[in-house]
């Protein structure tokens, strides 16, 4: 039952990046938004290992560490811009 | 006979019989004689026939019963349960014949040799049966149950100790023992680690603080004396054996941030595809960097 949740996760990234190829959106633009609602997706997964977790955190976490990578994510982008 | 000269007896007779029972290396076998008596008073099963004793002693001893269900209980959350037909039985008999009760026609001998040297107690003519319930174990776990049957060198029953148990391999590469739970009476009664302790649930799964033993300055585990190690090594400077990486919670976040980065380059190789080509490289870094990130924070709300 637990493996649901992984499954279905997988499929709203799939469906977000279709989404948003679908409205021409940027590749950085629905690479972030399709990986919000999967993150989200994957809160009922990962609750049993952390059974302290409350929907909250997880959603804060999801948020700053998408920041994080976003940040990441535009640095590396141009540095091989400015390497190649 | 007191429980506790009982529970030493066994241990120690556990530890005779790891001896016996793990191969040596070629180069020490080769010189070493074989104690023929040793090994032909000691035998292992597994398979079918010990996992239809061990549910014969499920049907009818209230401990065993006690003692597998915990681990049952958990079985819907961490998919584990109890491998009866894995279990393994390890017998050493007794001095005087098998380990049954056979007091009848074996005794002890009236008189023992003269020494100048005060005799210390010696357990090695004791019998003891040990089966092993594995319920999850991999390379450097083991988590199941343990029931160890006593006999005198005589082979007349002194008792039996059921347990819970959880070992893994230490910094050391040592198995120790970080939970123990012993039953009586069909009451469990937790002798080492801590009570929120999931059974059956990998360690690196459990709450970070299910695995820090509450009751280690109370009492050490009975079954710690079966472990290949005595003593647990310190680390410099009073910080944990293994350094920082043998934290639960470190452990958990690079475990975690693994798996989400294999997650990350399945998904940037189909954004790759759908967008004919996008650069994979920053995704995976900006996506890895994110995903421990997130480990991170969860390890901390989580825990």
């Amino acid at each position: 039952m637990r493996y649901i949740w992984l499954v279905l996760a997988l499929l709203v990234a799939v469906m977000g990046v279709l989404v948003g190829r679908l409205l021409g959106l940027s590749l950085e633009t629905t690479s972030i938004l399709a990986a919000i609602p999967m993150f989200l997706m994957l809160f009922p997964f990962l609750k049993p290992w952390m059974p302290k977790l409350k929907f909250a955190h997880w959603a804060l976490s999801i948020a700053i560490g998408g920041a994080v990578s976003w940040l990441l994510y535009l640095a590396f982008s141009g540095l091989l811009h400015l390497v190649r | 006979m007191k429980k506790s000269t009982l529970y030493v007896a066994l241990g120690l007779l556990a530890v005779a019989l790891f001896a016996v029972t793990v191969p040596m290396s070629p180069g020490t076998s080769a010189k070493a004689k074989p104690d023929v008596t040793a090994l032909e008073r000691s035998h292992v099963k597994r398979g079918l026939e010990v996992g239809n004793r061990v549910r014969d002693l499920q049907k009818y001893n209230r401990n065993v019963r006690a003692a597998l269900a915990q681990f049952e209980k958990n079985e819907k959350r961490n998919h584990n349960k109890p491998k009866l037909d894995e279990a393994v039985s390890v017998i050493q008999d007794p001095a005087g014949g098998s380990a049954a009760l056979n007091s009848a026609h074996t005794m002890a001998k009236p008189f023992r040799r003269v020494s100048l040297k005060a005799q210390e107690a010696d357990y090695s003519a004791y019998g003891v049966e040990m089966i092993l319930i594995p319920t999850f174990y991999d390379d450097d776990e083991w988590q199941g149950t343990v029931i160890l049957n006593g006999f005198d060198p005589s082979g007349n029953y002194l008792g039996q100790y059921v347990a819970d148990v959880a070992l893994n391999v230490d910094s050391t590469d040592t198995w120790d023992v970080y939970y123990e739970s012993a039953y009586y009476e069909g009451q469990g009664y937790l002798l080492y680690g801590n009570p929120n302790f999931e059974l059956g649930t990998p360690r690196d799964f459990q709450d970070p603080d299910a695995i820090q033993p509450m009751l280690s300055t109370v009492r050490r585990p009975d079954f710690r004396k079966a472990s290949f190690s005595a003593t647990t090594p310190q680390a410099p400077f009073g910080g944990p054996p293994g350094g920082i990486f043998s934290r639960p919670r470190v452990r958990w976040v690079l475990k975690c941030t693994a798996m989400g980065s294999a997650g990350v380059a399945v998904r940037c190789g189909v954004v790759s595809i759908f967008f004919a080509g996008g650069p994979f490289v920053p995704c995976q870094v900006g996506g890895s960097a994110g995903v421990f990130t997130v480990c991170t924070l969860v390890a901390i709300f989580g825990t």
